[in-house]
């Protein structure tokens, strides 16, 4: 007699596995996508800066009070510059308390080229672009870390173009140093750099912004040969 | 012979479609609402330190694949199929305590350090935060004892896991530690019972009491370890509750080959925790396995999907298991598997009272399956009779 025992099971796994077809789980569907926060956190960490800051671009558009991926997105200006806060939270780590943040900070910065420049430029912007009440502390710590970025790149690139500072120029040093003082303040970042700065350029001879600030860089080139200070030692 | 065979394999094909009906009315019955589950903010990447997997799982089965659904070692079966003692020969089973430790590939020196420090005041320590840096800190403890008959058992059980790991890009671009730390123990007790030489049905209840801290940690914490510590301890939350689980196996069994399909429901109804903690969320199995054995030697093949309905929202690759188990002469089993889309591999060396188990595994802790994957290898010690 013919035995039924194959039938039997294949038909026993065809209708389980149509019970488990017919269930919530559809095989066929891709992973669900992460947000597009999710996915440009992905490309940062990939350095696909330009791709991760569309994703956010488009998101922002549709959610634009979004403080938290505000600054992911300033984030993604500068990561591209160069200017990475985990590299600096390793050397802070590492230092143990013997030099200041700024001091790590100018370790670890980029060239001090137009390119740089304009790119840590658009991302402070784009954080204080973020209203006050809208930042956790990331947010400031990040705003801290960019303005101080930005100045001290503003300043090398001066000081070894070896030309006044236009009056913008001038001005927006200034505020910049006003403006990381400022924030190092509020996120209890050490920034002892900021302030040394910022009372010798106060304190340079000179009657304008403008005049002050040369004074001030060439003091810096006599002292430095043409570059911001080194980094003790320690710090590295 | 032949007719009895016949009706054999009739009653065995009446039994799998009531299985269908039994599930798909499960399904049926669902409450649509379970399956949502708290709504998640898109920028809020905590992840779920509770998802389908059981709260306690034999390391060489997850060596193996993790599909143990058919075919469960030792205690194993308590936890996912308790209808499984029920096939067999002998009324005693085992009676067996076991620990094991399980550690990422990059932990085992800060896991060192991590226990040196854990009698001072605060475990965090600058070290091990810049260990975390490069590479995410994984280590987990478990211990488990009891004892099995083909109609009941008796389990006791605790694993302890925590997961600290650097994201370079946090929710706000700053850097963000994200730590976890997860701790389950209890105990419990299940019956089993053969309904007939293809059907057997299992009830497990167990009493399980919950730690669990999760956060994700801003960089200012991080650089200030004491703080770091503290903030930790702030956020343990506790829960405790009883959790029931249901199985039905059904079995065709030959001289050298058998036939298992499993089916079983977790945390029937949903287990309560209490207010501090999200609920164990009831969810479905189902899995089938092929044996083919002598008298000494076996090779088990075996596939589960758990959370059949995706209770815990996960994607299908989070939820399938697959893998094989070959053993000789019951003294040397090898394992392999493929366990939520990774590889898995381990050995068991069973010298008479004492068994020894090592291997690997990974654990997905990412929002994707492949995007953070978690290596962890294991070594086990037990003893049992």
């Amino acid at each position: 007699m013919r035995s039924k025992s194959p039938r039997a099971i294949c038909l026993s796994l065809t209708l389980l596995a149509a019970f488990v077809a017919s269930c919530a789980t559809n095989f066929l569907e891709p992973q669900a996508p992460s947000s597009p926060v999710e996915e440009a956190q992905l490309l940062l960490v990939q350095e696909k800066f330009a791709d991760a800051r569309a994703l956010l671009e488009a998101f922002l558009s549709q959610n634009p009070n979004d403080a938290k991926a505000g600054a992911l997105f300033a984030t993604t200006f500068a990561g591209e510059a160069g200017v990475s806060i985990i590299v600096l939270t390793e050397r802070t780590l590492n230092s143990g308390g013997g030099a200041g943040e700024d001091e790590i900070l100018q370790s670890i910065l980029p060239d001090a080229t137009d390119a740089n420049i304009a790119l840590i430029r658009r991302a402070k912007e784009e954080i204080e672009s973020i209203p006050e009440a809208a930042r956790n502390s990331d947010i400031t710590f990040e705003a801290t870390i960019y303005s101080t970025a930005f100045l001290f790149l503003s300043l090398e690139n001066l000081v070894n173009s070896a030309a006044p500072p236009t009056p913008e120029q001038a001005r927006e040093i200034i505020k910049s140093v006003a403006q990381a003082s400022e924030l190092a303040e509020q996120s209890g970042v050490p920034a002892e750099q900021i302030e040394k700065a910022q009372a010798e350029i106060a304190n340079a001879p000179g009657d304008t912004d403008e005049e002050k600030l040369d004074n001030y860089l060439d003091k810096l080139r006599e002292e430095n040969g043409g570059v911001l200070p080194e980094v003790p030692a320690d710090a590295q | 012979m032949c007719n009895q065979k016949q009706k054999w394999q009739t009653e065995f094909l009446k039994t799998a479609l009531l299985l269908v009906v039994v599930f798909g009315s499960l399904f049926l019955l669902q409450n649509p609402a379970q399956a949502q589950s708290q709504t998640t903010d898109n920028n809020t990447t905590v992840f779920p330190l509770r998802t389908h997997q059981p709260v306690y799982q034999n390391p060489f089965d997850l060596a193996s694949g993790g599909a143990s659904l058919t075919r469960a070692t030792q205690e194993g079966a308590f936890f996912l199929n308790p209808s499984l003692p029920a096939y067999g020969y002998n009324l005693h089973r085992w009676a067996f305590f076991r620990t094991q430790l399980h550690l990422d590939n990059a932990t085992s020196q800060s896991a060192a350090e991590a226990y040196a420090n854990q009698t001072s005041e605060n475990p965090i320590t600058p070290e091990l935060i810049q260990n975390a840096l490069q590479s995410p800190v994984h280590v987990g403890h478990d211990t488990a004892l009891g004892y099995v008959t083909s109609y009941f058992s008796l389990v006791g059980f605790s694993n302890v896991r925590a997961d600290i790991a650097v994201r370079r890009y946090g929710d706000a671009g700053a850097p963000q530690v994200r730590a976890r730390a997860y701790g389950v123990g209890g105990g419990g007790i299940s019956t089993s019972y053969a309904l007939a030489q293809f059907i057997s049905l299992g009830v497990a209840s167990k009493y399980v009491e919950v730690v669990q801290a999760a956060d994700n940690i801003s960089i200012e914490d991080v650089q200030n370890p004491d703080g770091l510590s503290q903030k930790l301890t702030s956020l343990l939350k506790r829960g405790k509750g009883v959790s029931t689980d249901a199985a039905l196996t059904l079995q065709l069994r030959s001289k050298h080959l058998d036939l298992r399909v499993a089916g079983s429901v977790h945390d029937i109804g949903n287990t309560d925790l209490g207010a501090d903690l999200e609920p164990y969320r009831q969810t479905v199995g189902a899995g089938v396995g092929l044996t083919i054995h002598g008298r000494d030697n076996s090779f088990h093949c075996a596939a589960d999907l758990r959370d059949v309905l995706a209770a815990y929202e996960e994607h299908w690759t989070f939820r399938a298991y697959s893998g094989c188990k070959l053993t000789f002469y019951r003294s040397v089993s090898f394992g392999a598997g493929v366990s939520q889309g990774y590889p898995t591999g381990g050995v068991v060396l069973n010298l008479g009272f004492t068994r020894l188990e090592a291997g690997t595994y990974t654990r997905e802790v990412g929002t994707q399956v492949g995007v953070e994957g978690r290596t962890v290898y294991f070594f086990a010690l037990g003893v049992e009779y």
